[in-house]
């Protein structure tokens, strides 16, 4: 919970109400928060007052975090049930969202099964990752998909952190055979070129250490990430 | 989301076990009279946040300099009608940082992990709100040491939960003193509110802001 709670407060956000529910699973945070939360004084100004800067004529953002304490489990049929739980509580009162992934080595083997895929294809209207993310080939052409970062700078960190990208067996149990997993790989290495820049900020496992920080001498840090939107959503009169 | 499914494997029940902790340390400050709102909460969170902020430790200019860049990214990479929608950030850890930095338009965020929440009631007891700033000033060297890009999770259950343990010493030794609440005050001057509790032999001060 303190990590949330600094969080909020060092992007601008007064907290305005917070509550846990009484089995300790959900946390209910209200917020509110002046200006639009990008300009250069919208956070990190660590202090007193940090979150109540900004000209007065600056509109009110208000916003809510439910963060849910909940493991997701192994097996198909219970997690079909938690999914459409999730479903309920996500879309309850939105069309769409824009899902994020990042840092979720341990579970993307669960996040590139089929099932799981096609649920957050169908509730999302945009979806932001790593290579722990959805499958690139998940995205058809009603998406707008663009990537940023090279795979073979990321295998190099992964190996300075000693984690095995090229373990073929540890989608074992979750039913995903090296055949698979090796496919995944693959179809990382071809969507993850370098054609696109880099990303200008150490994201998922991009190891700072190993690929030269942002003072360093080396080159500079990358990460993966892929980001996609609906086409659809832009020619609806959102506009870009 | 009540009636969420579990199943029996490890990491599941290590989460119940740590939720059951929290709600028997609630059970056990509850004879104490200590009953924040949600407001009272909230306040109390605004003002440790401030003062961890404000810490020596805090690597505020680092994470000053990754979060422009963020933001930046964001401002330029992402259609503004992307950052605009609700945000669900499965598998977060304690990451809202780069969901909120990324959307920050975002009406709501929606987060999910097998991870413990902790004790709100923390903000409002100073010997909590102390141990909470030592661990994050921790946690946070910690993730800047990886760029602010991933943590580790054990690192995350630390912060986590950093006071558990001093909840449960506090409130056993209040009742072994018999404490009771037996006058409460509370101003709401200027920035917030306090409270003190004293009882017949002990004398208590809890923070709201």
């Amino acid at each position: 919970m303190p990590p949330l709670v600094l969080s909020l407060r060092l992007m601008g956000h007064t907290i305005e109400q917070l509550h846990l529910s009484e089995d300790a699973t959900h946390l209910h945070i209200r917020t509110n928060r002046s200006g639009d939360g990008t300009g250069p004084g919208a956070s990190a100004s660590a202090g007193a007052g940090a979150a109540e800067g900004g000209a007065d004529a600056a509109p009110v953002h208000r916003s809510r975090v439910d963060y849910f304490s909940r493991t997701i489990a192994l097996d198909p049929e219970v997690w079909a049930t938690q999914l459409a739980m999730l479903r309920h509580t996500v879309l309850g009162e939105h069309g769409h969202v824009a899902t994020f992934f990042k840092a979720a080595e341990g579970l993307k083997w669960a996040i590139t099964r089929p099932t799981f895929m096609r649920w957050v294809l169908d509730v999302s209207a945009a979806v932001v990752q790593d290579e722990t993310g959805l499958r690139p080939s998940g995205f058809d052409g009603g998406w707008v998909v663009r990537t940023f970062g090279n795979h073979s700078e990321l295998a190099r960190s992964y190996r300075c952190l000693g984690m095995d990208a090229n373990n073929l067996n540890d989608g074992l149990r979750f039913g995903v055979g090296r055949e698979e997993a090796l496919a995944l790989r693959m179809e990382l290495h071809d969507t993850f070129q370098g054609g696109t820049r880099d990303l200008p900020f150490p994201f998922g496992y991009a190891s700072v250490r190993c690929l030269g920080g942002p003072s360093g001498a080396g080159p500079p840090a990358t990460g993966l990430m892929l980001t996609a939107w609906r086409s659809s959503l832009l020619s609806a009169g959102h506009g870009e | 989301m009540q009636n969420w499914p579990i199943s029996n494997d490890t990491l599941t029940q290590d989460l119940l076990q740590s939720q059951q902790r929290m709600r028997h340390s609630y059970a056990q400050l509850s004879p104490l009279g200590l009953h924040p709102t949600g407001e009272e909460l909230a306040a109390a969170a605004n003002s440790w946040a401030d003062e961890a902020l404000r810490d020596r430790g805090f690597p505020a200019a680092a994470l000053r300099g990754h979060l422009a860049a963020v933001r930046d990214f964001s401002n330029h990479r992402l259609p503004r009608a992307v950052t605009r929608l609700p945000v669900l950030y499965p598998f977060c850890g304690v990451d809202l940082m780069h969901a909120l930095a990324l959307f920050p338009h975002a009406p709501r965020y929606v987060m999910l992990a097998g991870l413990p929440l902790g004790d709100p009631i923390c903000f409002v007891i100073p010997e909590c709100r102390a141990h909470m700033t030592k661990m994050l000033i921790k946690f946070m060297a910690h993730w800047m040491w990886n760029g602010f890009a991933w943590t580790q999770t054990f690192k995350m259950n630390q912060v986590s939960v950093p006071a558990t343990q001093i909840l449960h010493e506090l409130s056993t030794r209040l009742l072994l003193t018999r404490s009771r609440p037996t006058r409460r005050r509370r101003s709401t001057s200027s920035g917030g509110a306090r409270a003190t509790a004293r009882s017949s032999r002990t004398r208590r001060s809890w923070r709201w802001a």
